[in-house]
């Protein structure tokens, strides 16, 4: 039995990003654990989430679906959950950008954008779902369910692209040094995602060229994901022989 | 001595917390707990009659609404110098009125043990330029420690350039470093005192952890 490049490339980096994405939730929850301030426990609770949903949706693709019916729909839901996630985690981390901004400037005028790009993408996706080729097979979806599917990916792309412009330009404006650099990595993450959903669309599905666009651009995303929740909060590593006279240290009680 | 208001803080640095006209500064990054120190040292002071004063960029209600998330009473308050809410405003563009109603406020209070708690230092360092900001700050300590008081302050540890926050340490008596620990997998909250007034170097990480009914401090065994 033989296997072809692509899918040896395909599941072995689908390994890496699944290896990367759990250590990224292990570390994500400690942080969460350790962190008393609400901006960054909710930042690792956001990132924890974010790599659960992405999980959740590369599993998806192993699991044989319908193309067609109300299965079809269910088999999506890691896919919308993934944008919502997305768009909610990137929208929380512009405002709190913006909140760090000793000028408190509305970065690319994101207040009066957020809402109306929420409820479209909430609308396009209804319209998608129900009136698109998602429960339809693709013969009987029609002319509207072709073109909804054709715009898909360039209005997502397009709302992405805008949302990663925000993030950049507000993690530079942040103050918080700390937050700016999470942020950047954040920002930079949804760049590889917009990237890759641009190249890709020039691209037949399963060839070689698209497997390493989609999967390098996988990967790099995943770890500047990784890399954000590092940057949550500096880390410091213990040094050894101090550590090992604080064991000596006996005085010390309980709480006030 | 004054209280920090953490009973195994205070056996840590030798049973009694803060030397007396003492200025203590906590450094460590956003988010970690440096502000529940603080509020568990104004609160101690409050329950024991001193003057408190709580200097802070943020609203009142800000600080209050987290006052009470770590698990203090806000029946009694210090007085505030505050961005909002406060007869005092904190205006960050003009730092020299800071300093000024902060001087005044521990002068009215002449007589009596003052604390002051802030959180200005790091937005201030970031507005204005080091060698302004330590000229300002050495002065702020030095008048200060004249009255019967002690200032506590915090610093942000992942604001500011790496040479900016051991600049600031030399003005302080005693400095508590807060920060998370990598140590293989696991990540923990560890603090260790960098220096205090009186007290010999102390050694050792300790692993403290804030709760809604107060703070534990215990020594961190590696």
């Amino acid at each position: 039995m033989s296997i072809d490049l692509p899918t040896v490339i395909d599941i072995g980096s689908t390994v890496l990003i699944v290896g990367i994405l759990v250590l990224g939730i292990y570390r994500a929850l400690e942080m969460r654990r350790a962190f008393v301030g609400g901006v960054y426990r909710s930042r690792a609770t956001w990132s924890t989430l974010l790599m659960l949903v992405i999980i959740a949706v590369m599993l998806s693709n192993f699991v044989p679906t319908p193309s067609s019916g109300i299965l079809s729909v269910v088999a999506f839901l890691p896919f919308i959950a993934l944008i919502f996630v997305i768009t909610a985690y990137g929208d929380r981390s512009v405002l709190v950008a913006i909140e760090t901004d000793f000028f408190h400037r509305n970065t690319l005028g994101w207040t009066r954008v957020r809402w109306p790009a929420a409820i479209g993408i909430v609308t396009f996706v209804i319209i998608l779902v129900i009136g698109g080729s998602i429960m339809t097979p693709a013969e009987q979806s029609g002319p509207l369910g072709t073109i909804l599917n054709d715009l898909f990916f360039p209005i997502l792309a397009g709302i992405l692209g805008y949302l990663t412009a925000a993030l950049i330009v507000g993690a530079r404006r942040s103050a918080d040094r700390t937050l700016r650099r999470s942020i950047l990595l954040l920002g930079l993450a949804l760049a590889t995602l917009v990237l890759s959903i641009v190249v890709t669309s020039g691209l037949t599905s399963g060839t070689l060229p698209y497997v390493i666009v989609n999967q390098g651009t996988g990967v790099v995303g995943i770890y500047l994901i990784y890399r954000s929740v590092m940057s949550l909060s500096p880390l410091g590593h213990v040094e050894k022989q101090v550590a090992a006279i604080s064991a000596q240290v006996p005085q010390v009680g309980a709480a006030a | 001595m004054v209280s920090t208001g953490v009973s195994s803080l205070d056996n840590l640095l030798g049973s009694d917390g803060y030397p007396d006209k003492s200025a203590i500064l906590v450094v460590g990054p956003p988010g970690i707990g440096k502000e529940a120190l603080g509020y568990w040292f104004v609160r101690s002071g409050l329950v024991q009659g001193d003057y408190c004063l709580y200097v802070t960029h943020r609203p009142v209600t800000d600080v209050l609404r987290d006052m009470k998330g770590s698990g203090i009473s806000t029946e009694r308050v210090p007085e505030w110098i505050a961005s909002s809410g406060s007869p005092v405003k904190c205006d960050l563009r003009d730092a020299t009125s800071i300093s000024f109603n902060t001087k005044e406020a521990v002068k009215r209070n002449a007589g009596r043990r003052v604390r002051v708690a802030t959180d200005v230092l790091s937005p201030l360092l970031v507005l204005n330029p080091l060698e302004s900001m330590y000229n300002y700050w050495s002065q702020l300590v030095a008048e200060l420690k004249q009255q019967d008081s002690v200032l506590f302050a915090l610093a942000e540890d992942g604001m500011h350039p790496p040479n900016t926050l051991t600049t600031m340490e030399q003005l302080f008596d005693g400095v508590i470093e807060m920060r998370l620990y990598e140590e293989g997998l696991a990540i923990t909250p560890l603090f260790r005192v960098k220096k205090m007034l009186g007290l010999p170097p102390l050694h050792g990480y300790f692993r403290f952890s804030v709760t809604n009914t107060g703070m534990e401090v215990v020594p961190h065994v590696h």
